[in-house]
């Protein structure tokens, strides 16, 4: 699986009202579909997968984190780094 | 109602901003509008569009003409709201956007009027108007908060305006004003510590508020921005916006903020000193406070102190005792006090105390007696006279703050046609500290029957109240005498695999 398919699997692993046509490019965060619990998880599983605590002095997560392209694409750049 | 005979600014985040002279321009409007529609002294008003700067004029014109606010959380289910409507019977139901049509039609079957907030109809049939009602008394009711019963028996918290200005005078006094001359409020104005204290507070002592969307993940993403672009000097908040924020947010630049209040859950001393670290000031109290007494009671306005779990600190505006029994069958002067640093039951006697809980008697005299109200709290007095808290008796989930109570879950999923026996408890998450778990017994397990469980039960409870893992079983354990222990059923369902409805709704 992809990254992108493990920010998917995740995403439907939570408990969200998510439109019904929803996709890569979704808005998840600005749109106010991810909750507060949502994007504490997130944070932690993103941390998991770079395997170092996310800086938020270093990044504007609001943009890196919006939606499952983003996300994927902020993983693979930090992984690793 | 004005503490300084005008209140301060009102800006929100999308850039809207009023002064006080347009504040009271649009409130006398307001008033003239209600007093078109036939609105008397006394009338209660629920209010649905908290956190606008239209709701704080409306609570301005209901209160210039007598009646009483009730602020209701946008959340919560048609179903909840008809409960609400139903005990507090308002006379009029403000929203923002229409309400959903079946609500509409079951609010005015109880003799609600629904309006939008800010209606063209309303408008246009009010310039007719010069009608007041009756000038506010101190002892009328002001503001009913509803703190949980929302699907059965609700437990509405009533305050007049003398109790709320006795919190207001008495956080004046021992707080000053100063570090509130910019005062940002993200939490919601449902409840005591968002409304009365982080909004009300500065507001009305003619201090600039500016106000938010409560718990809205994208805000919590760009707090320090946000602080910075509107030199905020203020905000108070919950443990859990903290650890997200502290996750996903730059510190603020500009250093505009004095201080920072933390409350309505455990503060934790390494999260404490974590947003020390972040916002650049010593200044982050714990506050304590409890919607009964008009929230903040109490702080951490000591001097020199280090973050440590549980310490609260002095009381503001009131007296705060620790005692050996939780009964108000003994006058609290008379009964035994605990030591200083042996943990007790927190009493406190503070002239902003509640009047009592809307036509429940029965719940004001459990915890009210002689002017001293048993908080539920257990804490301790230390030898400097501050105080810890070391746990809670209140049976409640706290969740990030917001209370739950599992006497409402259970009252919802137990008349579900299939259930036996129900039990909801709280359980340890890393965000909010803890979530709502529930253990159901059912007459037939099959997934159609699960299914339609899961269904009523979103139906009936508001989305922060659904149980976040479900547990089918064979029985809930009681005791000898029936009664069961929700901690002993956590325990027993932390064991077992909780129903995966994600998968099975799909």
């Amino acid at each position: 699986m992809s990254t992108r398919d493990d920010v998917i699997a995740l995403i439907e692993s939570w408990n969200l009202t998510l439109p019904r046509n929803w996709d890569r490019d979704t808005s998840l965060v600005r749109s106010g579909i991810i909750d507060s619990l949502a994007l504490y998880q997130l944070i932690l599983w993103i941390e998991e997968r770079v395997g170092k605590p996310v800086d938020p002095t270093k990044f504007d997560l609001a943009d890196e984190l919006d939606t499952v392209t983003s996300i994927a694409n902020f993983v693979e750049k930090n992984r690793g780094r | 109602m004005f503490l300084d005979r005008i209140v301060g600014p009102l800006s929100d985040l999308d850039g809207r901003s009023w002064d006080a002279s347009h504040i009271l321009s649009l409130a006398q409007e307001r008033t003239e509008q209600y007093a078109a529609l036939g609105f008397k002294h006394s009338d209660r008003v629920f209010l649905h569009h908290g956190n606008t700067l239209e709701f704080f004029v409306d609570l301005l014109a209901v209160w210039e003409l007598g009646g009483c606010a009730i602020p209701i959380d946008g959340r919560l289910t048609a179903f909840e709201v008809e409960t609400l409507a139903g005990a507090a019977k308002p006379r009029f139901s403000v929203w923002k956007d229409e309400p959903e049509s079946g609500l509409s039609v079951s609010l005015a079957a109880l003799g609600v009027t629904v309006l939008t907030s800010w209606d063209e109809k309303i408008v246009s049939r009010t310039s007719q108007s010069n009608q007041r009602g009756a000038s506010l008394m101190l002892d009328d009711e002001a503001l009913i908060l509803f703190t949980s019963g929302t699907t059965g028996k609700p437990k509405g918290v009533v305050h007049t305006h003398r109790s709320l200005r006795a919190r207001w005078m008495s956080l004046r006094q021992s707080l000053g004003l100063d570090s509130y001359r910019r005062t940002l409020c993200l939490l919601p104005t449902h409840f005591g510590h968002g409304l009365i204290c982080n909004c009300l507070f500065p507001w009305l002592s003619g201090q600039h508020l500016f106000v938010g969307p409560p718990f809205r993940p994208d805000v919590v993403m760009r707090l320090g921005a946000t602080l910075d672009q509107h030199e905020i000097t203020f905000m108070s908040s919950v443990p859990p916006v903290w650890k997200l924020a502290l996750k996903t947010t730059k510190p603020p630049q500009s250093r505009t903020l004095k201080r920072i209040f933390c409350g309505s859950a455990p503060l934790s001393a390494a999260l404490w000193k974590s947003v020390q670290e972040w916002s650049g000031i010593q200044q982050v109290f714990n506050a304590y406070g409890i919607t009964e007494t008009g929230s903040w009671m109490a702080g951490t306005t000591v001097p020199d102190f280090s973050p440590e779990d549980g310490l609260i600190g002095e009381a503001w505006g009131g007296v705060i005792s620790v005692l050996k029994s939780k009964s108000t069958d003994i006058a609290p002067g008379f009964a035994e006090s605990c030591k200083r640093g042996e943990s007790g039951y927190v009493w406190v006697n503070t002239p902003a105390l509640m009047r009592g809980y809307l036509d429940r008697d029965d719940l004001t005299r459990e915890l009210v007696t002689r002017g001293w109200f048993v908080t539920g709290d257990i804490g301790l007095v230390d030898d400097r006279g501050y105080l810890y808290l070391r746990g809670r008796e209140r049976e409640e989930i706290n969740k990030g703050g917001m209370k739950i109570y599992p006497s409402d879950i259970d009252s919802v999923v137990e008349r579900f046609e299939e259930t036996t026996d129900v039990c909801t408890f709280a359980f340890e998450e890393p965000l909010q500290g803890e979530d709502v778990g529930i253990a159901v017994v059912l007459r037939s397990t099959d997934e159609a029957t699960l299914r339609r469980l899961y269904e009523w039960a979103a139906f009936h409870l508001g989305k922060h109240q659904l149980p976040q893992r479900w547990y089918i079983v064979d029985e809930i354990p009681r005791t000898s005498r029936g009664k069961v222990n929700r901690s002993t059923v956590a325990e027993r369902c932390a064991s077992l695999k909780a129903v995966d409805f994600r998968a099975l709704m799909r």
